[in-house]
C-alpha cells in the first residue's frame, strides 16, 4: 500500500499500537443463489451442521435483505452503499451511466480498503463480480481494491475453467452469457492466473482451501484479519461432488410442493417464522410435482439431489474454516457473518442457453450444466413470495446468522430487519475503524446503513433507522418502512402494499385500502432513487445486453399441455 | 383363382330377395371346395410411422415376422390413409372416403350425417360383405368407428370380437377402479385383463383363438387383427424394452438420417428423393441434457419394444397359420391406420405417474421427437395430409400368388382394400342391404398390383383427403395440400419432391385450379363441410368430453 496518503498511514500505525487482542477477526460468508430455506436453522433438510452450529450458538435474523441479484448485492455489501450509489446499478454491465458503470466507483470504498486502514489484514477468497475493464484495463478487483490476499473466482463449473473459452469461443462476444463475458482466466491469485487443472478439484473446495491458507498464513502476523468468504455455491451449474450427491439419493422423490410444506413446518417449530405465518401462494408457473409423470419427477429430483450437496459441500467448508480458527485458537476472538446474495434463482439454464451446453454426463457431473429453476426455488425460498432478480420477499431475503462466542448470546432469533448495507457499519464499529473523509484524494459516499452490533448484542430487536430500505433493480422497485413494503415489478409500475408484519407471504395487496402510505412511500422512493442516481429502466432497457433479457425468458417454464 | 363359379352363385342368388338371396350364396360357398375361396387377414397397427419396420428402414427394431412377409410377398412405396384413427378405420372397413361413411372427423357426433362418429348403414363393413360372401369374420383389436353398443363389431357384420371400442387403451390393468379408462369387450361382453397382462398379447391370444374355433368350419376367414401398438402410452413387457437397451443414444437426428439412408438401400424410397426438412419444433438432440436424452432414449427404447411384440405376436398369428395348414392359401396385408404421432406440447403431465416409462404406471408419448424419425424420411405427422401424416408401409404377402420380394410404387388407398378382398373373396358388394341402399364403392382392386400386372392403382379419379380443415389431393405426380388454419394452396411434385420440401404451387397456377375444383366437387360429393363452420361443434365437443381420455 505504498500509495497510501500520510494521514491514513498514520491512523493504520495508530490502530496497529491499539491493544492487539481487543480487534476481532471478521469473517464474511457469503453464499450464491441460496434461498431463505435452505439451511438446516432456517428450516431445510440439507445436512448443514456447521452454519447450524454458527446459528445456536450465535444469533438468527427473521429479516435480512440483500439487492435481489448477484453484483448489486455484491457492491452494497462491499461498499455500505445502495448499489447505484456505487455504480453498480443494474449489473457487471455497463450501460453507460455512472451508476450503471458495472463496476465499483473510486467513492465507494471497500471493506477491504477501510479495513485496512484499521489495521487489518485484509483476505478475499471466491467470487467478486463487482470488477470492470476500462480503456483495456482491468480495474475493481479485490486486489486492487483493498485486498492484501486474494483467490478470485467466478461462476461457471465447478470442475474445470473451460466454459468460457472452449464452449463459447465461436460466440460474439455479446451473445456469451453473463458472467462468462468478463472472464478470461476464471482464477486468480493475488491478481495473477491461478491455473487449475480440469478434473482435478471443486470450485467450493479450491474456495476453501485458500481461505484456510490465508487464515493459516495471516494469523501468524500480529494483525487481526478480515475474510470475504464468498462462495460461488449453490449458484447454478449444478456441480457436485459424487459423495456429497450420493447422501442426497432419493430424498426429493416427495417433490417441492411436500418440501415447501415440510420446511415451512420446521420453521415455524424453530421459531423462524410465527405460527401463523401467511404462506405466499404458489407461483403459478411452478409445475404440479403430483402431476408429473415418473420420469419427470426422476429428472426433477436428482437436480434438487446435486443442489442439497452442493450446500452440503459449502457447509463442510465452513466447518473446515471454523477448524482452522480452533486449530489457530482465535475462535473465541473472531465474529462470523453469514448471509446469501439473493434468493433462490427461477432462470432455465438451458433454455438461457437454448439449449445444453454440456450433455456428456448426468446431472451434477462435469458433463452437465443445469440450473434447478422456479420448480425447487419455489421450495428454497419457503416461505416467500418469487425468485431472485425481483424484490418480492423471495428475492430479497437472505438466513442472516451472526456468531461471535461470548459476544453474541448463543441461540438468540430476533427480527433484525437488517440489510447489506448495514454490514460495512458493523464491522467499522466493531473494528474500530473509522470512515475516512477523504480516501487518496477521493472524497468517499457516506455510509447509508446502521451497525448491526445493538442487535447483535442483543440491546435492540431490530435496527433503528430512520429512513426506509430502498430496492431497484431492473425496474423492479421497492421500500420497506416499518410494517409497510410498496414495490412494483416491471413492467407494471403500479404500486402493490403488503403489510410485511402480517403477511410476509405479500398474499394480499392492500395498496388500494392505504392510498396515503401509497403515497407517502412512493415519494421516498422517488426521492431516494433521485440521490442514489437510480435511472428510471424504461429508459435504460434498450440498453440491456440481449442476453440478460433472455435471461428472463428463460424463467417462464413451459405450459403444460393438458392433452392425454 | 378358381372363384368364377363361386361368383355366378353369388350373382345368381341376387335374383330373390337380397337377404335370402345372401344366405343361399353362403350355404353354396360352404360347400364349396374349402381351399377354393382365400383367407384374408388385414393386420392393422396404429400411429407407426412409414419407417417403423424393418422392410421399411427401422433396422434397429427387430422385426422378423414382418420382414418374413415383405421379403416373401410385395411392398408398396406409397399407400396411404387418411391421416387419423377414425376416419381411417371408417374408411378402411368400408372402402368408403370417411365422410361418406359417417366419420368425416372423429368419433364424435358433430350433429351432421357425415360427422356422426359411426359407421352409417349405407356402409356395408368388410365384416358384413364377407360374412355374407361365406366367411367367418374376426376382429381382435381396437374399432374406434362406433362408441354405442348397436354401432360395435358384432352388431356391424363380426362373427367375433375381441377389443376395445374407442381410439387409445392402457396395455395393462386396464379398466381399473376409478380411472376412466376403456374397458375391453369380448363379443358384447366385458372382458377382464389380469394384472401383468399385455394387451398386445391378449389381442393376438384372441385372434388364435378365434382361428382354433373358426378351423372348426368348413369356411375361409377373414380376420382383422387391429393392433393398437404401437400408439401411446408407451408400454412394453420388460423383456421387449431390455432388448432396446441403450439402441438409441445417437438419438433422433442421426437416427432420422440412417432411416432415410436405409429405406433407399431396401429400394422403399426412391434414390433421387430426399430427406424432409428438419422440424425446427423438435429440438436437435444435441441440444438436450444429458439427462433428458436419457429420458428420451428410454422413450424411444419402449416404443420400439412395442414394435417388436407386434411382429413377435404377428409371428404366432403366422405359426397358428401353418398349424392350420392354411398358411398356403391366406392373403396377410399389414398398413398402419396413418403417421406416427406429432407433436411438442410439454406433456409433462401424464395420467398414470407410478412408473418409469413402459411400465403400467407409466402414460407417455413419443412426440416429434421421436416420430419425425419415424415418419423418416416424409414430412408432418399424424393429422395432417403431408406424407408423413397419411403415408404407411403396406406389405401384402399370398404365398405363390404374390411374387416374393416386390416392391412397387402402387399408390394405393384405403379405400381400395375393401375391393381387393371382395374381388377375391368372390364376394359381390351389394346395392342394397337390409332394405337400405348401399353407398358404392370407389376404390380399385388392388389385385392387379399385387399380381403384378400393374405398378400402381389404375384410377380415373385421384385420392382425396379432408381432416380437420386440411385438405389434399393427389393426381399423378401432383398433390395439392392446404392445411388449417393457414389454408395456403400447396403444390408438391410427388414424383421428384415426396419429402414436399418445394411448394411450387406459384409455379404452376393451372394445376393448383384443377385439383382445387376436383377437390370441390368431391367435398361436395361426399358431403364435407368447410372446417371453419364445423369447428365450433368440434371445440363444443371436445369440450364436453374432456373428462373422458379415450376419444383419441
Amino acid at each position: 500500500m505504498k500509495n497510501i496518503i500520510l494521514p491514513l498511514a498514520l491512523a493504520t500505525s495508530a490502530t496497529v499500537f491499539a491493544a492487539k487482542p481487543s480487534k476481532p477477526n471478521i469473517i464474511l460468508i457469503l453464499a450464491d443463489d441460496l434461498g431463505y430455506s435452505d439451511l438446516g436453522s432456517y428450516g431445510s433438510e440439507i445436512q448443514t451442521p456447521n452454519l447450524d452450529k454458527l446459528a445456536s450458538e450465535g444469533t438468527r435474523f427473521k429479516e435480512f435483505y440483500n439487492n435481489s441479484i448477484s453484483a448489486p448485492t455484491r457492491a452494497s455489501l462491499l461498499t455500505g452503499q445502495y448499489q447505484h450509489k456505487a455504480g453498480v446499478g443494474y449489473f457487471s454491465d455497463n450501460l453507460g451511466l455512472p451508476a450503471y458503470q458495472g463496476y465499483l466507483n473510486q467513492e465507494s470504498l471497500t471493506l477491504g480498503e477501510v479495513l485496512q486502514t484499521a489495521g487489518y489484514k485484509t483476505l478475499s477468497s471466491g467470487k467478486w463480480h463487482v470488477s470492470g475493464v476500462v480503456d483495456g484495463k482491468e480495474v475493481s478487483n479485490p486486489w486492487q481494491r483493498g485486498f492484501d490476499r486474494s483467490l478470485y473466482a467466478n461462476n461457471g463449473s465447478y470442475f474445470d475453467q473451460g466454459d468460457y473459452v472452449a464452449e463459447n469461443k465461436d460466440k460474439k462476444d455479446a451473445d456469451v452469457i453473463e458472467p462468462f463475458r468478463s472472464r478470461k482466466i476464471p482464477y486468480r491469485l493475488d491478481g495473477k492466473p491461478y491455473p487449475l487443472e480440469a478434473g482435478s478439484y471443486y470450485q467450493t473446495d479450491v474456495i476453501t482451501d485458500k481461505a484456510v491458507e490465508f487464515i493459516g498464513e495471516e494469523s501468524k502476523q500480529d494483525k487481526p484479519f478480515f475474510l470475504y468468504l464468498a462462495y460461488t455455491a449453490p449458484h447454478w451449474p449444478l456441480h457436485a461432488r459424487p459423495e456429497d450427491i450420493a447422501k442426497y439419493k432419493g430424498k426429493y422423490n416427495i417433490g417441492w410442493d411436500e418440501l415447501r410444506k415440510q420446511r415451512f413446518e420446521r420453521q415455524k417449530q424453530l421459531g423462524i417464522i410465527d405460527a401463523d405465518f401467511n404462506i405466499s401462494q404458489k407461483n403459478e408457473d411452478v409445475y404440479n410435482w403430483s402431476k408429473l409423470s415418473f420420469d419427470q419427477k426422476q429428472l426433477w429430483a436428482s437436480k434438487m439431489e446435486v443442489y442439497a450437496a452442493m450446500v452440503d459441500r459449502l457447509d463442510q467448508g465452513v466447518g473446515r474454516v471454523l477448524e482452522q480458527l480452533r486449530k489457530l485458537k482465535i475462535d473465541d476472538n473472531t465474529l462470523i457473518v453469514f448471509i446469501s446474495d439473493n434468493g433462490a434463482p427461477a432462470e432455465d439454464l438451458v433454455k438461457w442457453h437454448d439449449g445444453a451446453i454440456r450433455n456428456s454426463g448426468p446431472v451434477g457431473t462435469i458433463g452437465s450444466y443445469e440450473s434447478q429453476s422456479k420448480n425447487w426455488s419455489y421450495a428454497s425460498n419457503t416461505p416467500f413470495r418469487d425468485f431472485k432478480d425481483y424484490v418480492y420477499e423471495g428475492g430479497i431475503s437472505s438466513p442472516f446468522i451472526a456468531w461471535y462466542p461470548g459476544k453474541i448470546k448463543a441461540g438468540t432469533i430476533t427480527k433484525g430487519t437488517g440489510h447489506i448495507i448495514d454490514i460495512a457499519p458493523t464491522f467499522y464499529e466493531l473494528a474500530g475503524a473509522k470512515y475516512p473523509k477523504k480516501y487518496k484524494d477521493i472524497i468517499p459516499n457516506e455510509l447509508v446503513g446502521k451497525s448491526l452490533l445493538p442487535v447483535l448484542l442483543g440491546k435492540q430487536t431490530e435496527v433503528q433507522r430512520t429512513e426506509p430500505l430502498f430496492w431497484e433493480r431492473a425496474g423492479n422497485r421497492a421500500v420497506r418502512l416499518g410494517k409497510w413494503k410498496l414495490e412494483t415489478h416491471y413492467p407494471s409500475y403500479a404500486w402493490e402494499l403488503y403489510d410485511v408484519e402480517t403477511d410476509r407471504g405479500e398474499t394480499k395487496n392492500v395498496a388500494a385500502q392505504n392510498h396515503d402510505i401509497v403515497s407517502q412511500l412512493s415519494q421516498k422512493y422517488f426521492e431516494w432513487a433521485q440521490k442514489t442516481g437510480v435511472v428510471d429502466f424504461g429508459e435504460l432497457e434498450s440498453k440491456e445486453p440481449i442476453t440478460m433479457k433472455k435471461f428472463r425468458e428463460s424463467k417462464l417454464q413451459d405450459v403444460v399441455r393438458g392433452g392425454f | 383363382m378358381k372363384l368364377n363359379n363361386i361368383r355366378n352363385y353369388f350373382t345368381a342368388g341376387k335374383t330373390g330377395l337380397l337377404t335370402t338371396g345372401l344366405v343361399v350364396a353362403a350355404n353354396t360357398q360352404a360347400a364349396a371346395p374349402k381351399e377354393s375361396k382365400p383367407n384374408i387377414i388385414m393386420i392393422m397397427v396404429d400411429d407407426l410411422g412409414f419407417s417403423d419396420v424393418g422392410p421399411y428402414g427401422a433396422s434397429e427394431i427387430q422385426t422378423p415376422n414382418i420382414d418374413k412377409l415383405a421379403k416373401e410377398g410385395i411392398r408398396f412405396r406409397q399407400f396411404y390413409n387418411n391421416s387419423i384413427s377414425a376416419p381411417t378405420r371408417s374408411s378402411l372397413i368400408t372402402g368408403q372416403y370417411q365422410h361418406k361413411a359417417g366419420v368425416g372427423y372423429f368419433n364424435v357426433n358433430l350433429g351432421l350425417p357425415a360427422y356422426q362418429g359411426f359407421l352409417n348403414k349405407e356402409s356395408l363393413t368388410f365384416g358384413e360383405v364377407l360374412h355374407e360372401a361365406g366367411y367367418t369374420t374376426l376382429l381382435s383389436g381396437k374399432w374406434h368407428v362406433g362408441d354405442d353398443k348397436d354401432q360395435w363389431p358384432n352388431q356391424r357384420g363380426f362373427d367375433q370380437f375381441f377389443g376395445f371400442i374407442g381410439g387409445a387403451s392402457n396395455y395393462y390393468n386396464i379398466g381399473e377402479k376409478g380411472r376412466n379408462e376403456v374397458a375391453l369387450i369380448k363379443n358384447n361382453k366385458p372382458y377382464q385383463l389380469d394384472q401383468g397382462k399385455y394387451l398386445t398379447q391378449e389381442i393376438a391370444n384372441n385372434a388364435i383363438e378365434f382361428l382354433d374355433e373358426q378351423n372348426k368350419e368348413q369356411k375361409p376367414f377373414f380376420l382383422y387383427l387391429a393392433f393398437n401398438a404401437p400408439h401411446w402410452p408407451l408400454q412394453a413387457l420388460p423383456q421387449d424394452i431390455e432388448k432396446y437397451k441403450g439402441k438409441y443414444t445417437i438419438g433422433w437426428d442421426s437416427l432420422r438420417q440412417i432411416r432415410f439412408e436405409n429405406a433407399k438401400k431396401l429400394g422403399v424410397v426412391s434414390p433421387d428423393q430426399k430427406l424432409t426438412r428438419h422440424d425446427d419444433a423438435v429440438k436437435p438432440w444435441n441440444k438436450l441434457t444429458y439427462d433428458e436424452q436419457q429420458l428420451w432414449q428410454r422413450r424411444q427404447e419402449v416404443y420400439a419394444a412395442m414394435i417388436d411384440r407386434v411382429d413377435q405376436e404377428i409371428g404366432r398369428v403366422l405359426a397358428k397359420l401353418k398349424e392350420l395348414k392354411k398358411d398356403d392359401n391366406t392373403l396377410i396385408v399389414f398398413i398402419s391406420d396413418n403417421g406416427a404421432q406429432g407433436g411438442n406440447g410439454t406433456s409433462i403431465y401424464t395420467q398414470r405417474n407410478t412408473g418409469p416409462v413402459g411400465s403400467a404406471g407409466s402414460y407417455e408419448t413419443q412426440n416429434s421427437n421421436w416420430s419425425q424419425t419415424g415418419n423418416s424420411p416424409l414430412r408432418n405427422y399424424k393429422a395432417t395430409p403431408y406424407e408423413g401424416g397419411i403415408s404407411a408401409p403396406f406389405i401384402a404377402w399370398y404365398p405363390g400368388k404374390i411374387k416374393a420380394g416386390t416392391i412397387t410404387d402402387g399408390i394405393g388407398h384405403l379405400i381400395d382394400l375393401a375391393p381387393t378382398f371382395y374381388e377375391l373373396a368372390g364376394a359381390k358388394y351389394p346395392t342394397a342391404y337390409h332394405g337400405v341402399k348401399t353407398n358404392a364403392l370407389p376404390g380399385k382392386s388392388l389385385l392387379p398390383v399385387l399380381t403384378g400386372k400393374n405398378d400402381i392403382v389404375q384410377r380415373a379419379e385421384p385420392l382425396f383427403w379432408e381432416r380437420g380443415g386440411n385438405k389434399a389431393v393427389r393426381e399423378g405426380k401432383w398433390k395439392y395440400v392446404s392445411v388449417f388454419p393457414e389454408n395456403k394452396d400447396e403444390l408438391y411434385d410427388i414424383e421428384s419432391d415426396r419429402a414436399e420440401n418445394n411448394n411450387v404451387a406459384d409455379k404452376y397456377p393451372e394445376i393448383v385450379a384443377g385439383l382445387k375444383a376436383k377437390y370441390a366437387d368431391w367435398a361436395k360429393k361426399n358431403d364435407v363441410v368447410d372446417y371453419n363452420k364445423l369447428r365450433p361443434k368440434v371445440v363444443n365437443q371436445l369440450n364436453s368430453q374432456s373428462q373422458k381420455r379415450d376419444i383419441f
